[in-house]
C-alpha cells in the first residue's frame, strides 16, 4: 500500500492529488501566486500528502525541491487524460497562461501544440475581459446561455480585443453577446492550436476554465466536434502526475530488489 | 581556467569587442549580418566584429525605433547600437531579411552621426552575373568606407586578414565536427563559436589550442541526441538551458558561427576582393532556387546521419526566413522518423518556461 | 456624395479579367503568376496570361474572407506571424475557397525581391505547391538611385528571364514585342499619375479610398489596352469632377497623407471615419508606386531594369521620408498617418524615424497606426479610432 503525490503547480493555482493503490484519495486546489514555493507545500499539507514521494509538473515544477521527479505539464496532462478518459485522443486545456492541445495515446502524448506568448486563448484573455464586462466567471453559463447570439470580436491580441470590447459596450451592445463573442474567439484560436496537430475525435478538455458548460459548448463548436469534459477537469494534470509518481516509485522499487 | 575565458567571451561578447578595441587601441568595424566579410574592415585598419545579440534586462532604446513586430536578434544589435558606448568606426550591413533591410534606414535616421555602409550581395546565387554583381558590390562598400575612413585598404593586412578568419571558420567548423561523437559539449561549442566572431583571430585560435587541445580525453556528455537547426543561438546560456533539459545536440544547422564556417575564400585569383565577393555567393542563404533544389531533404539527410532522436528549430518569433521555412523542414525531418519541435524565441534570450516545457514534453514523448 | 461611376466599370473589368484568365488558360495560353512589383510587361509579350496573388489576397480581405483563408495555412504550419497575404493566398490554394470561382494554376511563377524579401518565400512555396518552375529577379536594394551595376545586373536577369518564358510554352520575346507592351504600361502609368495628382485640387476629387480600389487594373492589367481604356475613362471622371468642384469628402476641412497598403478589414469604416470628420486622403506612397516615369519602349530591357529596381519599396527610409515629404507639399496637405502594417516589414519597420524626419521637414503632424492589411485578427477599429480622432482634432477638424 503506497501513497503518491502528483503537485502541478500552475501559474495561477497549484493543484495536489494523492492516489493509493491506483485511486485518488485526495485532491486540494491552492492558488499559486504570491510564492509558489509556499503555495507548493500548502496544497501537499492540506491535501495529506506530506512526507510521500511526489512528482512535481507545471510552470513552478522545479520550484519544490523535494520532489521525486519532475515532468512537464503536457506529459502529465496525457497520463491523467490515459487514467480518467483512456478512449480520448485528443486532450484540450485551456489554462492560466498558456493552452495546449495534445493527441495522446494510452497516456502518452503523440504530439503537440502550445500556444506563443500571446494571451489570446488562454485563461488570462478570459480574465481581462470578464473584467472589463464586469461578467465573474461563475455566471459565465447564466448570461452566455444557449439562445444569446455571439457578437463577433475578431481582435485576438489582447489589448485590441479588449478596446473593441470596450467600443461594442459604448455601442450599447448586451453584455451577453459580447461574452459569447469572446467565449468564440478565445476557443476559435484554441482550435487554431488544434489543426496544427490535426484534432482526432474523442476529444476531452481538462483546466479549470471548464467548469464553465459556456466555454465548453463555445469550445465544442470552435473544434466541430462534441467535446467531453471529465468530473474534475482542472486535476487531471496532478493526477497523470501522481500515475507517473507511482509507476517511478514501482520501478525503483524493482530495480532495488533486482 | 581557460574555459571560463572562453565562456566570459561568450557570454557577453559586447563586453569582449569594448575591450579589445581598448587594447588593440582600434574603433570596431561592426558587421551586422553573418555574411558581412570582417576581414574588410580588418584590412581597413578597424577591428572587425559581428554583432551579435545579447542578454539584455529590455530594450529601452530600440523600443522607441522599432515595433513589436520585429525579432529579438535586430532588436538587441538596436539596442546595443543605440545605447551608444561603443567605440564605433564603422558598420556594415548587408542585404538580408526584411527587418535586417530596414536597419541602416532606422540607425540613419536615430543616429545620423553613426557611419553605416551596406555590402549590397545579390541573393540570386549561382550565376555568373550574381558573381559579377558581388564584387561590384564589394568595390563600392570598400570605395564607400575610404570615403568615410579617410584611408585605404591595405593589401597587405587584408592578405593576413583573409589567411585568419578562414582559419577561424576553419576551426569553428572542426569543432562543430566533433559534436556527433561526444567529444566535447555542445555549449562549449557554441561559447567558440560566439567568441569567434569577435575575438581577435589569431587570440581566439590560440585560446582554442588551449580549450580544445588535440590530446584531450572526450569531456562529452549524456543525454537524448538531437539536431539544432537556426539562425543565431540567443546565448550560451540558453544552450545549457538546452542541456540541462537532457539534450545533447550532437548536429548542428547553421546557427551561429556554423553558418558561415563554410566559407572558403580561394587563394588563386590574384583579385583577392573578387575572391571574398564569389566566397560569400555560396552562402546558405535562403535563395528560393536553391531552397527548392533541397535544403529540407538536405538537413533531414544530415540529422538522419548523426543518429539524432528529435530535432529543435529555434527560430525567433517574427523572423520571417525561418518561419517560412519550418514547415518544410518539419515534413522532411518527419518523414525521416525525426520528431521536430519549432521554439520561437522572443525577447528573452535565455530559456523561457514554456519553451522548457515543450522541449521537456519533446524529450519525454520519445519512445 | 456623388459616387464614381467608374466603381460599376471596375466590378465588370475585374469580371471580365477574371473570365479572360479562365478562358485564355481554357484555349492553352499558358499562365504566368507574378508578384506585383514584377516585370510583367515581358510575361505579356511572351503570350501569358499574368495573375497577381497580391491582388488576389486583397480581394479575399476586402471580402471578408481572410480570417478563415489564413487559418488554413496556419494549420499547415506557418506562423501567424507571417505575412497575411501569404497567409490568405495560401489558404486559398489549400482550401480551393476565392471570391474569383476558382484559381486557374500557373504555368511558371515570377518572382522579384524589389517589393520585400517576403514575396520570394511565399512564390517559392507556391511554386513547390503546383510544381512549376519558380523564375526569380533579384533587384539590389538601393540608399540611392540604383547603379549602372545594378541595372546591367538587372537587365541580365530580364533577358534571361525572357528565354526561359520562351521556352516554357511561351513566344519568343522580342524586343519589339516588348516595346510595344512597354509603351502600353507607360500610357497606363501616365494616366493612372494623372487620376491621382488630381487629389491636390482642393476640395480633393478623388482620394486613396478611392485609390486603393481603383489601383487594381494598374496593378494587374498594365500593359493590356483594356487597361488604358479603363484609366482614360476613370481620368476623364475625376477630371470631371474636378471642374465640377465635387469633393470626394463632404465639406473638406483637412487634407491627409498615408504610407502603406490600406487596411482591408476595416477599409469602408476607415474610410466613413475619414468622411465623418471631413478629412480628405490625398494621397497616399502605396498607388503611387505604379506612377513610376522614364519608362521607355527604346531598349525596353535597360528601362525595365531601371524602373523594376527603382520602385518605392527596394529603398530605405531616406527615400520614403522624400517621397512623403514631397507628397505632403504636393497635395497641400497638413497631416500623415502612417500605417504601421503587421504583415508587411519591409515597408513597416522604421516608421517612427521617418515620422520624424516628414513632420520636421513639412511641418506636417503625423501619427503611426498599429493594424494589419488583411488579418482582421491584428486589427481594432476602436484602436484605430482612438489615434486617429486625436489626430483629426489636432488638424482642426471634427466630426
Amino acid at each position: 500500500m503506497t501513497r503518491v503525490a502528483g503537485l502541478d503547480i500552475g501559474s495561477t493555482a497549484t493543484k495536489c492529488v494523492m492516489m493509493e493503490d491506483g485511486r485518488v484519495i485526495a485532491s486540494v486546489v491552492v492558488p499559486s501566486m504570491p510564492d509558489m514555493r509556499v503555495a507548493a507545500e500548502r496544497a501537499l499539507r492540506e491535501c495529506g500528502a506530506e512526507g510521500i514521494p511526489v512528482l512535481t509538473t507545471g510552470y513552478g515544477r522545479a520550484l519544490y525541491e523535494a520532489r521525486l521527479a519532475q515532468v512537464s505539464e503536457i506529459t502529465a496532462l496525457a497520463a491523467g487524460v490515459g487514467f480518467v478518459a483512456p478512449v480520448a485522443a485528443t486532450v484540450v486545456d485551456i489554462g492560466g497562461q498558456d493552452s495546449k492541445v495534445v493527441r495522446v495515446e494510452a497516456g502518452k502524448v503523440v504530439d503537440f501544440a502550445m500556444n506563443d506568448r500571446c494571451a489570446a486563448g488562454t485563461g488570462r484573455f478570459l480574465e481581462v475581459m470578464s473584467r472589463v464586462l464586469h461578467i465573474p466567471f461563475e455566471e459565465f453559463d447564466a448570461v452566455a446561455c444557449d439562445e444569446v447570439e455571439p457578437l463577433p470580436v475578431t481582435s485576438t491580441c489582447t489589448v485590441f480585443a479588449e478596446s473593441e470590447v470596450v467600443g461594442l459596450l459604448s455601442a450599447r451592445h448586451p453584455p451577453a453577446r459580447i461574452l459569447k463573442g469572446v467565449l468564440t474567439s478565445v476557443c476559435g484560436r484554441v482550435a487554431s492550436l488544434g489543426r496544427q496537430v490535426g484534432v482526432k475525435a474523442p476529444v476531452v478538455a481538462t483546466g479549470g476554465t471548464m467548469y464553465s458548460q459556456a466555454v465548453v459548448r463555445a469550445l465544442s463548436n470552435a473544434l466541430g466536434v462534441p467535446v467531453a469534459v471529465p468530473a474534475a477537469p482542472q486535476f487531471v494534470t496532478a493526477t497523470g502526475a501522481a500515475l507517473l509518481c507511482a509507476r517511478r516509485v514501482a520501478a525503483d522499487v524493482a530495480a532495488a530488489a533486482v | 581556467m581557460v574555459a571560463d575565458r572562453l565562456d566570459a567571451v561568450a557570454d557577453d561578447p559586447i563586453a569582449e569587442a569594448r575591450s579589445r578595441a581598448a587594447l588593440e587601441g582600434r574603433a570596431l568595424g561592426l558587421g551586422l549580418s553573418s555574411y558581412f566579410p570582417l576581414e574588410v574592415f580588418d584590412a581597413f585598419g578597424l577591428a572587425g566584429v559581428r554583432m551579435l545579440p545579447r542578454p539584455m534586462d529590455g530594450y529601452p532604446q530600440a523600443d522607441g525605433v522599432l515595433q513589436a513586430f520585429a525579432c529579438a536578434p535586430v532588436r538587441s544589435m538596436l539596442e546595443t547600437l543605440l545605447q551608444a558606448d561603443l567605440p564605433i568606426g564603422l558598420v556594415g550591413s548587408t542585404s538580408g531579411c526584411d527587418a535586417v533591410t530596414t536597419v541602416p534606414g532606422i540607425l540613419n535616421a536615430a543616429m545620423p552621426s553613426l557611419p553605416v555602409v551596406s555590402l549590397r550581395l545579390p541573393i540570386a546565387v549561382e550565376s555568373e552575373a550574381a558573381d559579377r554583381h558581388a564584387t561590384l558590390a564589394l568595390l563600392d562598400l570598400c570605395r564607400e568606407t575610404e570615403a568615410i575612413l579617410g584611408r585605404p585598404l591595405d593589401l597587405g593586412v587584408l592578405e593576413t586578414a583573409v589567411v585568419d578568419r578562414e582559419a577561424v571558420r576553419v576551426r569553428v567548423g572542426n569543432l562543430f565536427g566533433r559534436l556527433p561523437t561526444r567529444d566535447i559539449p555542445a555549449s562549449r561549442a557554441y561559447a567558440a563559436a560566439i567568441a569567434a566572431q569577435v575575438m581577435a583571430p589569431r587570440a581566439f585560435l590560440a585560446l582554442c589550442d588551449e580549450v580544445f587541445p588535440a590530446d584531450a580525453a572526450p569531456t562529452g556528455t549524456d543525454g537524448i541526441p538531437i539536431l539544432l537547426s537556426g539562425e543565431l543561438v540567443p546565448s550560451v546560456q540558453w544552450i545549457r538551458d538546452l542541456e540541462s533539459l537532457g539534450a545533447a545536440i550532437v548536429s548542428d544547422d547553421t546557427n551561429t558561427g556554423t553558418r558561415d564556417a563554410g566559407r572558403r575564400v580561394r587563394r588563386d585569383p590574384p583579385n583577392r576582393l573578387k575572391a571574398i565577393a564569389e566566397s560569400l555567393m555560396h552562402r546558405p542563404v535562403h535563395s528560393p532556387e536553391r531552397f527548392v533544389s533541397g535544403r529540407p531533404r538536405g538537413v533531414a539527410a544530415r540529422a538522419r546521419e548523426a543518429g539524432v532522436k528529435a530535432a529543435i528549430l529555434l527560430h525567433y518569433k517574427f523572423c520571417d526566413p525561418s518561419a517560412f521555412e519550418a514547415p518544410s523542414l518539419v515534413a522532411a525531418l518527419k518523414e525521416v522518423g525525426i520528431p521536430s519541435l519549432v521554439l520561437e524565441v522572443d525577447r528573452q534570450i535565455t530559456m523561457t518556461g514554456g519553451d522548457r516545457t515543450r522541449v521537456q514534453t519533446l524529450l519525454e514523448a520519445l519512445p | 456624395m456623388i459616387k464614381l461611376r467608374a466603381n460599376k466599370r471596375l466590378q465588370t473589368t475585374i469580371r471580365n479579367q477574371v473570365l479572360w484568365t479562365r478562358f485564355g488558360s481554357k484555349i492553352g495560353r499558358p499562365v504566368a503568376w507574378v508578384t506585383s512589383g514584377s516585370p510583367v510587361e515581358i510575361v505579356l509579350a511572351a503570350g501569358f496570361i499574368p495573375f497577381y496573388p497580391e491582388n488576389h489576397a486583397a480581394i479575399c480581405a476586402a471580402r471578408g474572407m481572410s480570417q478563415d483563408l489564413a487559418e488554413q495555412t496556419e494549420a499547415e504550419g506557418y506562423s501567424r506571424d507571417l505575412c497575411s497575404y501569404f497567409r490568405v493566398d495560401v489558404g486559398s490554394q489549400i482550401s480551393g475557397r476565392t471570391p474569383l470561382g476558382h484559381l486557374v494554376p500557373p504555368d511558371v511563377i515570377l518572382v522579384s525581391n524589389n517589393i520585400c524579401g517576403t514575396v520570394q518565400n511565399w512564390f517559392r512555396v507556391t511554386a513547390e505547391r503546383f510544381n512549376v518552375p519558380l523564375l526569380f529577379l533579384d533587384t539590389p536594394f538601393n540608399d540611392a538611385a540604383p547603379t549602372e551595376a545594378d541595372v546591367a545586373y538587372v537587365r541580365e536577369q530580364l533577358v534571361h528571364i525572357a528565354a526561359e518564358v520562351a521556352r516554357l510554352g511561351g513566344r519568343r520575346v522580342t524586343e519589339d514585342r516588348l516595346s510595344k507592351v512597354v509603351l502600353r504600361s507607360r500610357d497606363a502609368l501616365e494616366l493612372w499619375a494623372e487620376v491621382l495628382a488630381m487629389a491636390a485640387e482642393r476640395p480633393a476629387p478623388f482620394t486613396s479610398f478611392d485609390a486603393f480600389v481603383h489601383m487594381a487594373p494598374i496593378v494587374s492589367m498594365r500593359g493590356t489596352r483594356r487597361c488604358i481604356s479603363y484609366y482614360r475613362a476613370l481620368r476623364d471622371e475625376v477630371r470631371e469632377r474636378m471642374k465640377a468642384g465635387i469633393s470626394s469628402v463632404p465639406d473638406e476641412r483637412a487634407r491627409v497623407v498615408w504610407d502603406n497598403i490600406a487596411i482591408w478589414p476595416v477599409h469602408k469604416q476607415l474610410k466613413k471615419l475619414f468622411e465623418q470628420y471631413h478629412v480628405s486622403l490625398v494621397g497616399d506612397t502605396y498607388t503611387s508606386a505604379w506612377t513610376v516615369e522614364h519608362l521607355e519602349p527604346e531598349d525596353p530591357f535597360t528601362s525595365l531594369a531601371k524602373v523594376y529596381t527603382d520602385i518605392i519599396l527596394n529603398h530605405g527610409a531616406a527615400h520614403r521620408v522624400k517621397v512623403l515629404s514631397n507628397m505632403v507639399r504636393k497635395f497641400d496637405a497638413t497631416g500623415f498617418v502612417l500605417h504601421s502594417n503587421r504583415s508587411c516589414k519591409r515597408y513597416s519597420l522604421g516608421q517612427f524615424g521617418v515620422k520624424t524626419a516628414v513632420s520636421s521637414a513639412t511641418g506636417a503632424t503625423g501619427v503611426v497606426v498599429e493594424a494589419d492589411m488583411a488579418d482582421p485578427r491584428s486589427v481594432s477599429f476602436e484602436h484605430l479610432q482612438q489615434r486617429l480622432v486625436p489626430f483629426f482634432e489636432t488638424l482642426g477638424a471634427s466630426g
